[in-house]
């Protein structure tokens, strides 16, 4: 499989679920620069997600209205 | 179904891509960014699982809290190593991540019951723990 296959292919996977998107994007992105710190604040921001998505998926489901007397 | 296996696919692939960095925290801090972003991609094939129905709503709840769990494991991982500027005082909190991801390898992810979904919720989790382990090799 040569690099346009594999690109062709990356692309068929983002469309298919554009969350991957974000994270090949991550990923590939270039990082040759980045210090420690930014990595480290980057990531606090990615538990802060999971975190969140956690608490929304925990939440008890609200309660349905009371029916009208 | 098939969209869980394209973002396995690029899971593994991920894998391969992870950076190199001459500075060990520099190095440390990006496996630390790449485990959490691997996390957040099995919480989200999770939730997608559930949504379609492939999981039930109790073994969920059991999975969703560890990742709960995992996020605060995960905060404490990266003070750590921010601590140390490099991966070697993180020790402690790497074990608590491994305890976290194994606890949800070998006991709650079993409890999903759709072979496939159970599948590929476990290879997510194993990608996880592929990344903490290059952590902890930096933290020994």
């Amino acid at each position: 499989m040569n690099a346009s296959n594999i690109l062709k292919l990356l692309s068929l996977i983002a469309a298919a679920e554009p969350a991957v998107l974000g994270y090949i994007k991550s990923l590939l992105e270039n990082t040759q620069g980045m210090t420690g710190d930014q990595f480290l604040s980057e990531a606090d921001g990615i538990w802060a997600k999971v975190k969140a998505n956690a608490q929304q998926q925990l939440e008890p489901a609200p309660a349905p209205p009371a029916p009208q007397a | 179904m098939k969209k869980l296996y394209y973002v396995l696919f690029v899971l593994m692939v991920s894998l391969l891509l992870t950076g190199f960095s001459c500075d060990k925290y520099a190095k440390a801090g990006q496996l630390a960014k790449d485990f959490a972003a691997t996390v957040l991609v099995a919480q989200q094939l999770e939730t997608q699982a559930y949504n379609g129905g492939y999981i039930q709503p109790a073994t969920h709840t059991a999975i969703e809290t560890r990742f709960s769990q995992l996020a605060d494991a995960g905060v404490r991982l990266d003070q750590a190593i921010n601590q140390a500027h490099n991966a070697q005082g993180a020790k402690a909190q790497v074990d608590v991540a491994a305890s976290l991801l194994s606890d949800l390898s070998n006991n709650q992810i079993t409890g999903i019951k759709d072979d496939k979904t159970r599948l590929a919720v476990q290879a997510a989790i194993v990608s996880c723990q592929a990344i903490l382990d290059n952590i902890a090799a930096f933290a020994q």
